[in-house]
């Protein structure tokens, strides 16, 4: 070997794939991302329509107040995820302890939320159970009344399901924040 | 032409320029055909989404090349199963990757093993290198000075040398 170097540049240059087929690719996949976005946008156009109809129809005070509540927290929910998601394409084109530092606060900031949503689903089990189990044999008979159904096993299977969610969602951020925690010790090694 | 068309001639002229590089550079993160196709994947998604926001600060390459180093660390850092390529630890070899398609080049594949051992900061300055790229722009790219460019480099390259050497 002559030039050691050149010889390796010469052997990793050896894999050459074909480009339009990687442009292709990516209009593939930016189609099938612009349909992910349109349902996504779908899903709270539904969210906040059905919502906007029960207070139309309803006569309560404190239902409206609920509504708006839900109706703000979804449109925030919209709103902090699709910021989200343009600040990690922003921060994508910095140095990489620039970016793994940003990735950081991002993923402490999910694990936060994330905890946050713990904390509201305990606080409302903990309220409304007891209540429930009072309320219901008195004002309905039975657990299994349609009326039960719809206001009590849905919603509850609905907090069972944002828990399981939450759930992987957060070991999963766990799992990258000790890689990228781990990869800003050995950035800050490396001179 | 819509700011659309422009995107789409620009990331034409990307993949044009520095599809085949942005290849090999995800060799260097993954260890077989399934997960290259899954990170090519990741990676021409986000350069396809962060270049409307290319405002000329740096250079195209520059900024490519950031993109896909974030994101290929990003990318190991979420999976499980490459966590330890992305702190440098050696993974076994599972299924059949580079090795497999380039089977009569034994070298090629022991070059990659190679890389995939260097720690991040060196291997992304060692990657860079074997594409042509000059020591000052490897600084510019990584955030730090010429001299600690050249350190990096000089650090990966022994380390590749003996890696190299080891049979």
């Amino acid at each position: 070997m002559t030039d050691p170097w050149g010889d390796l540049q010469e052997l990793w240059h050896r894999d050459a794939p074909d480009a339009p087929k990687l442009v292709r690719q990516v209009r593939r996949l930016e189609r099938t991302r612009l349909w992910s976005r349109l349902l996504r946008l779908g899903v709270v156009a539904l969210g906040l329509s059905g919502l906007a109809a029960a207070v139309a129809h309803s006569v309560t005070l404190v239902e409206a107040g609920a509504a708006l509540v839900i109706a703000t927290t979804i449109v925030a929910y919209f709103g902090w995820v699709t910021r989200d998601e343009a600040r990690h394409y922003e921060m994508l084109s910095r140095d990489s302890t620039s970016y793994l530092r940003s990735r950081q606060v991002q993923l402490k900031s999910e694990l936060r939320t994330i905890t946050f949503t713990w904390v509201i689903i305990g606080v409302e089990l903990s309220f409304f159970v007891p209540w429930l189990i009072d309320g219901i044999p008195l004002h309905f008979g039975s657990f299994w009344s349609p009326a039960v159904v719809f206001a009590w096993w849905i919603p509850l299977l609905g907090m069972a399901l944002l828990l399981a969610i939450t759930v992987r969602a957060a070991i999963r951020r766990r799992r990258e924040l000790d890689q990228v925690n781990g990869l800003l010790v050995k950035e800050d090694l490396v001179p | 032409m819509t700011d659309a068309d422009r995107t789409l001639a620009s990331f034409d002229a990307v993949i044009e320029a520095h599809g085949a590089a942005i290849s090999r550079y995800a060799w260097a993160f993954v260890d077989n055909g399934d997960d290259h196709a899954d990170l090519m994947q990741d990676l021409l998604v986000a350069l396809w989404r962060s270049l409307p926001r290319f405002r000329g600060e740096s250079s195209l390459k520059t900024f490519v090349y950031r993109v896909v180093h974030n994101r290929a660390l990003s990318f190991a850092a979420r999976s499980r199963r490459h966590a330890g390529t992305a702190l440098t630890e050696e993974l076994p070899d599972r299924k059949p990757g580079p090795e497999a398609r380039v089977e009569a080049d034994l070298c090629r594949a022991r070059l990659l093993r190679a890389i995939r051992r260097l720690e991040p900061g060196l291997r992304q300055a060692v990657l860079l290198h074997l594409e042509g790229t000059s020591t000052e722009d490897i600084a510019h790219i990584q955030g730090i000075t010429g001299n600690n460019a050249a350190v990096r480099l000089t650090r990966g390259r022994q380390a590749l040398r003996s890696a190299m050497e080891e049979r």
